[in-house]
This record gives C-alpha cells, structure tokens and sequence, in this order.
C-alpha cells in the first residue's frame, strides 16, 4: 500500500470511530443532555444540565431554591415551605456541589429575572477547599448557558467524549433495572425507597452492612485554602441583599465517620471563614444526630429526618423535639479570633 | 499550545503544514522558513506572551557569539567563558533565585525577599540546546548558517518545549536540505503513526495513571502500605508515559515537516542497571551531560576516584537541572552515586541473574521518583516511610477469612485503597498496574514499532484506534511533567 493511501485509511477509520462513538453517545445518552431517551431508567445524569432545563420551562412555578450538594436531596421542598409562607421552593441539589455551583446558579437566575426572594443554602465543609469542577467531569458540567459556553460545542463535547463508566453504568443500571434510587425532578429531590425501608426495618443490621460506618477514618482533610469559596460566599451574601432574596446558610450535619477525616484546626478555620461573611446555622460536630449513624444512608448523606431537624432548628419549630446539641446558630464575626 | 488539545490537533498544526508546504510549492523557500519560526513564536507565545522576548534575546545573542567563535581566534575562551556564565545567569535567575536566596537566609538566619518569578518555558530546554551550540561552534564543529536557519533550530516548535535536546549538526543540515521542503508521504504516514501512539500513551495511559499518583502524593502523611506503593509505581509509569508520548508527538510531528529528531526513550524500564538506564531515559539530556559536563570535567581518564566524583557532579547538576529544589538534587546524588556503586561492582567482575538485576534496577528507580515527584522533603520521607513500614498495612476485606489472625499485630481489613482510588476509573487501578508492566517489560517501544511498521490497513486501523482514544481522551487535558523542568 502506498503511503498516501495509508493515511486516507487511517483518517476513514477515525472517522467511522468517531461516528460509531456519537451514536452510542446519542442513544445511551449517558449524562442525559440529549434527551434521547432510548433507555428508560434515567437516574444517571448531569442533573446541572437537566435541572437547569426543566426550570428554564417552569421557573413561574417556584419562587425560592434549595441550593447544596447531594445531601440536601432527601429534603422535601414542601417541608420548607410550611415555615415560609407563599414560598414555593424548588430543590436544585445537584451533586459534588461546591460554591462556584451555587454562585453561578444563583447569577444565572437573577441574570434571567427568574422569580426568587428565599434561598435556602447548605454548605459542606469537607467540600470547602473544593472550588469549580474538573474539564473531565461530564457528571458535573454547568449547562452552557450558565457559564456562557457554545452551545453546540457543548453538545459536540458530550457526542464525541469517551465515557466508558458512564456508559456502562446506564446501560447495566437499565439491564437490570436497578431503580434503588429515584428523582423527582418536579420537586428536585432524590429518594432511596429500599434503603430507606431497610433502615426502617432493621437499622443495626443496616448500619452493620455498608462499609463506611465500619471503616476506621484516618484525618486526611487538610486545610488548604478556601480563598475561592469564601470569594463565591461573599458575592452570594451581596447578591442576595442587592436582590432582596431572604438567606438562610448553614452547615451539612456531616455523620461521625465523615467528622474523624478532618483535622480540628482545619475544620475550624472553615468554620471561621464563613462566620467572617454571614450568620449560619452550624449543624457540623459530633453531637446526637451526627454520632447516631441510623440517621444516615452512609457517611455522606443524611436521611429525610434530619432534614426535618435542621429546618426545625433554623425555624424555631417547638413542636419538633430537636436534639439540644444540635445546630447552633453562629453570629457574623463571633467566630473572628477564636481558635 | 499543547500537543494534545483540540487547538493543536485540528487547528495549529494542519494550517501551519499546509501552508508551510505552499509556501515551499511556490518557490518561497526562505519565506516558508520564516513562516515556520513565527509559527513556532506563535505556538510558544500561546502560554505567556511575556516570555517571548526572552527566547528571542537569548537567540540574538547565542547566534552572534556562535558566529564570532565561528571566525575569530583571539578572545575565543574568554568569550566562550562569557557566554556559557550569561546563559547560565539567565537560567539561574529565573529557576534557581528564590532557591538560592531561600537556603541562603535559612543558613545566616536572614530574611531577604523572594523574587517568586514565574519560569519562562522551555528555558532549560532552549539554555542547554544554546549552549551545546556555543561549545561546538568554540570546537569548531559548526558550520556557518544564516539567522534564519538558526532560529529554525532554536524555535522548531515540535521540540521548542521539552526536547528531545537536539545537536546543531544533527539540525542545521536538514533544514537546509532543499528536498524536505516537499510534502513526502512516507514521512506524513511514520509522523502520522508515532503522533498517534504518543498522543494514546500521553493522554489515555499516562493520564489515567497521573489519577492515582497524585491522589497518592497529596496525602503523603497517611497513605498506608499497599496506597504508598501504588502511588509511587502509578507515578514511575505516568512519568514514562508522559514523557516518552511527549517525545513520540514530537518526533511525529517533525516528521511532517520531513524532520527526524532523534530518540529519546528506548524501553527505559527494561534496564538491567542503572547505566543500562541512562542509556535509555531521556537519551539526549544523557548525551548532553556526558559531552558537555563529564568529559570537561576529566570523565573517566583521571583514574578511579575522580570518575567517581566527575559522576556525582554530572548527576547532581543533572538533579538540579530538572528543579530547583532539595528533593530534585538528591534524586541526582541518588542516581549518581548508584552509577558510582554499580562501577565499581562491575569492576569486581559481579554479576546478578538477569531478573534480580532488573528487579534491583526498576525498584531503585521506582523508589529515586519520588524524591523527584513528591513536592516537599518531608512528603518524600512520609510516602517511602509507608512504603517500607509495616506499623499501617490495610488488606482487603476479602482476606479476612484467611488472614484475619493478623488482626492481632496491627493489620486491619477494608477498602485499602480509599485514599487514592475514587470509584470508577479506581476499580481498575491494579488491572491497569499490571498492564502497564506488561507493556514496559514486554512491548516493543514506539520507535522500535516504526522502524517495522507496515503500510497496510492493520496498521491503519490500529493507528486510527489509537488517534480516535486519544483525541476522545482529550477533553482532561493536562500538561506535560517536563514543561516545568
């Protein structure tokens, strides 16, 4: 074969590699940004990109967010509301959050004179250092008209990527059928019917069975700079009084296990930082609920009854008997100093 | 501009080839040149506008030196003395200032100012490419060239960055060869196929290794036995990996301009002894510490002691050159003093099974990388104190059954990898560890797969899966290791 030859070869074949790539791309669809919807158990996706959608057709319908990680998930928008009347919230939990989500998010809702006077902010402090999401994480990609990217290269992006796990995840989560965990997309929440049911069944035997609650934690959180997030904290805090949009923060009640992977000063100077900016409600710590390992899934999310502590709390609700180690409100710059 | 990002691929490069061979098809054989020097000034102005004058001063200059080492004989050490301590200057103030001023104030207890500047690309690079040229031009070894042809040599954008480090006689004569102002086929489908094994190794293996070998290293102080030597390993194969596919795009790009750089890696990790080694890790650096710093300071012509010692010069100034840092000149001391010991057991006439060699050779290396990798002292001492402690040994739970009685002297059971491996990609972290010893000990190394590779549709296949992986792996684009050193 002559060389020339060759390579028109070698450029056929990437060609019909790349083409038989976007078309497992397109009917998996393993983020579910193309909608393709060829297979019907969609609980794999980029739920940035999906949520923002689904609030681009109906942000008449809310007019107040939960904004936080994954572990703000199992909280039931209903159940802030019934603190705040006229509130209609909506739960944009999307995963891995860190501030650079909720700041962009919120700039992209008021950019739009989307209808919002509550937010409802969680924050983790294991994630604190954590600012942005790496270019290689489809899962967490913010819709493009959020971070003001091409639209078509976006798209082109997820049609041409190489996503083996995620595919493979999707496609063996559908073979299966596997539907332990569900989204309410309406609401934005995610469920986990049978964990639940299993905790409510037998909590020991569950605590017993799921490797992160029996694992010995060594203290590998180090302190590295939060100098991003707290920027991100910052804007958010003067966007909400520039929008008169009524702020409520607090801290991830993070479970016992979760807690032995901080080092103390590290844990505390994040604490700190935040109170430098805004009051919060701190739920962080060991105390009953964290130390009570029946009111988590694992060590990272915590279940629908905790969530109903935390807003008892922040609400003052004296007809929900909430633990009296259990959160504590932190005012702005009393933390400054202390160590 | 990176070799593995969308930019480079399906921008930069086409256009610059197309219209550097249109430029040749019209004639405009100088002006192709001069398009290819600005290209070249373009590719590396794409990082840091700001460094550009500093290549161009350090060209200017280099250039006329050359010239006058080239014509006078009066003055000719002195100028060369002059030369080499300006460029030397040039380097160390922009690497190894604040490095210096650093130990300095922790010596005399003083508390003068850091410069914290930030290191133009390429420096050390396009400093030890200079100054090769300098000595050869002082011997009489170069030829007379133009500006043109020289700029070419110093800004050739496939090797501009990270080498290989390539010798002015091995340059000068094929740019000037008007043949390769061509296009030739032969020469696009072997820069075709070695671009693309490069790109596959830098983007899909030495990245997917870089995961494990950072998660490792960033939380130095509480990796436990099995995560300590994960770590150190993925990191010993990234490096490989990294550098090797750096230098395979290089030569397959240079190869469209019908230029042939010359080899840098040659199965590095096969190496029976630390000797063996640098005659296979990156060769040109090799060949210009044995040309430019061993054989001037005596080499091995002074007798025993002396060789010894022109060695661990040789090596820690090799240390020094990839870093500004204690960690980087004790990897050199390392290596040198590991040429010195394997020189004189080969003097005593010893030798090892093929096989205890190797595994003494490759676990020397595997162990010397992470002084080079970790970014602090104490991180190195921590990563190896896990490596060679048995106080934190966590097994997988799967043994507990048959080893549980271990329990009783410290070892525990469960996830033993949790600080390195997320889930996912995580799973497959031993498959990939022993692919990647596979493929070091058993596989032919992309050059050797050039010189034998066969123009057919295999081979066109073969080359199209490993370009389409590599252009699909790019959307986590990372730097080359060597663009810091």
């Amino acid at each position: 074969m002559k060389s020339h030859q060759w390579v028109k070869w070698v450029l056929f074949f990437t060609m019909i590699n790349f083409a038989l790539l976007g078309v497992v791309n397109y009917v998996v669809d393993p983020f579910k940004v193309f909608g393709s919807n060829f297979l019907p158990y969609q609980v794999q996706m980029n739920e940035r990109f999906v949520k923002i959608e689904y609030i681009k057709k109906n942000h008449d319908k809310f007019n107040a967010y939960l904004f936080g990680s994954s572990r703000i998930g199992t909280t039931d928008p209903a159940l802030i509301e019934q603190y705040i009347p006229n509130s209609k919230f909506y739960n944009f939990t999307v995963s891995s959050a860190n501030l650079y989500d909720y700041k962009l998010h919120l700039e992209y809702f008021i950019k739009k004179q989307y209808p919002i006077n509550t937010l409802y902010l969680q924050l983790d402090v294991d994630d604190m250092s954590i600012y942005g999401h790496q270019d290689a994480d489809y899962l967490s990609k913010l819709h493009p008209e959020v971070t003001n990217e091409f639209t078509t290269l976006y798209y082109m992006k997820y049609l041409f990527g190489f996503f083996p796990m995620n595919t493979r995840v999707k496609i063996i989560d559908n073979m299966h059928m596997k539907k332990s965990k569900r989204r309410d997309i309406k609401k934005g929440t995610w469920s986990l019917a049978s964990k639940e049911a299993s905790l409510l069944k037998n909590c020991d035997e569950y605590v017993k069975n799921v490797s992160s609650f029996n694992t010995k934690h060594r203290r590998i959180r180090k302190y590295t700079t939060a100098e991003f997030s707290m920027k991100a904290l910052r804007t958010i805090v003067k966007l909400c009084r520039k929008n008169n949009i009524k702020l409520y923060v607090f801290t991830s009640p993070h479970n016992q296990n979760k807690m032995d992977t901080f080092f103390l000063d590290d844990y505390n100077k994040y604490l700190r930082n935040i109170s430098e900016i805004t009051s919060f409600y701190d739920f962080t710590g060991y105390n009953s609920v964290t130390k009570d390992n029946c009111n988590y899934y694992e060590m990272s999310h915590y279940r629908p009854q905790v969530a109903k502590l935390i807003a008892a709390r922040i609400f003052n609700d004296s007809s929900i008997a909430v633990p009296y180690d259990f959160g504590k409100y932190i005012e702005k710059g009393s933390m400054s100093g202390k160590e | 501009m990176l070799f593995n990002s969308y930019e480079f691929i399906f921008a930069f490069l086409p256009l610059v080839l197309i219209f550097y061979f249109y430029l040749n098809s019209i004639g405009q054989n100088r002006l192709s040149k001069l398009f290819l020097v600005s290209a070249s000034l373009f590719f590396y102005a794409w990082w840091n506008v700001n460094y550009l004058p500093i290549i161009l001063a350090s060209m200017v200059f280099n250039y006329f030196v050359g010239k006058y080492l080239n014509h006078k004989n009066r003055h000719k050490k002195k100028m060369l003395t002059l030369a080499i301590i300006l460029n030397l200057s040039l380097l160390s103030y922009f690497k190894y200032y604040d490095f210096f001023i650093e130990n300095f104030n922790l010596l005399f207890n003083l508390n003068s100012g850091l410069l914290y500047l930030a290191l133009p690309l390429a420096i050390s690079f396009f400093t030890f490419q200079q100054i090769a040229y300098l000595v050869d031009s002082y011997r009489g070894e170069t030829k007379e060239y133009d500006f043109l042809n020289y700029s070419l040599f110093v800004t050739f954008f496939p090797q501009l960055i990270a080498g290989p480090i390539v010798h002015h006689k091995e340059m000068m004569p094929q740019f000037a060869q008007n043949t390769n102002n061509r296009i030739n086929f032969t020469n696009i489908a072997m820069g075709v196929f070695i671009f693309s094994m490069g790109l596959f190794k830098k983007v899909v293996i030495a990245d997917t290794f870089s995961i494990w070998a950072t998660a490792g290293f960033d939380v130095a102080p509480t990796l436990n036995l099995v995560e300590a030597w994960v770590s150190s390993l993925s990191y010993t194969f990234q490096l490989y990996f990294d550098f090797s596919g750096y230098t395979d795009m290089a030569i397959g790009i240079a190869l469209l301009f019908n230029i042939k750089l010359p080899i840098n890696f040659n199965s590095p990790y096969k190496a029976l002894s630390i000797q063996d080694f640098w005659r296979r890790w990156h060769i040109t650096l090799s060949r210009f510490l044995r040309d430019y710093i061993y054989i001037p300071l005596g080499g091995n012509r002074k007798g025993e002691l002396f060789t010894y010692t022109n060695l661990m010069i040789t090596f820690i100034l090799g240390g020094l050159w990839h870093g500004a840092g204690w960690t980087f000149l004790f990897w050199g001391f390392l290596h040198g003093a590991a040429l010195v010991i394997h020189r004189i057991w080969s003097k005593l006439g010893f030798k090892l099974w093929t096989w205890l060699a190797w595994f003494i050779t490759f676990n020397f290396i595997n162990i010397a990388w992470v002084f080079f990798r970790a970014k602090e002292w104490d991180d190195a001492i921590k990563v190896l104190g896990s490596m060679f402690s048995l106080d934190y040994i966590v097994l997988p739970n799967a043994l507990i059954s048959s080893l549980g009685f271990l329990e009783e002297f410290g070892v525990s059971f469960g996830f033993f990898c949790a600080n390195i491996a997320t889930s996912g990609v995580g799973d497959y972290l031993f498959v990939w560890l022993f692919l990647g010893f596979i493929v070091i000990l058993f596989f032919k190394n992309s050059s050797e797969k050039l010189q034998t590779f066969n123009l057919n549709r295999k081979t066109a296949f073969f080359i199209a899966f490993l370009l389409s992986a590599g252009i699909i792996s790019l959307n986590s684009v990372s730097e080359f290791l060597y663009f810091n050193f």
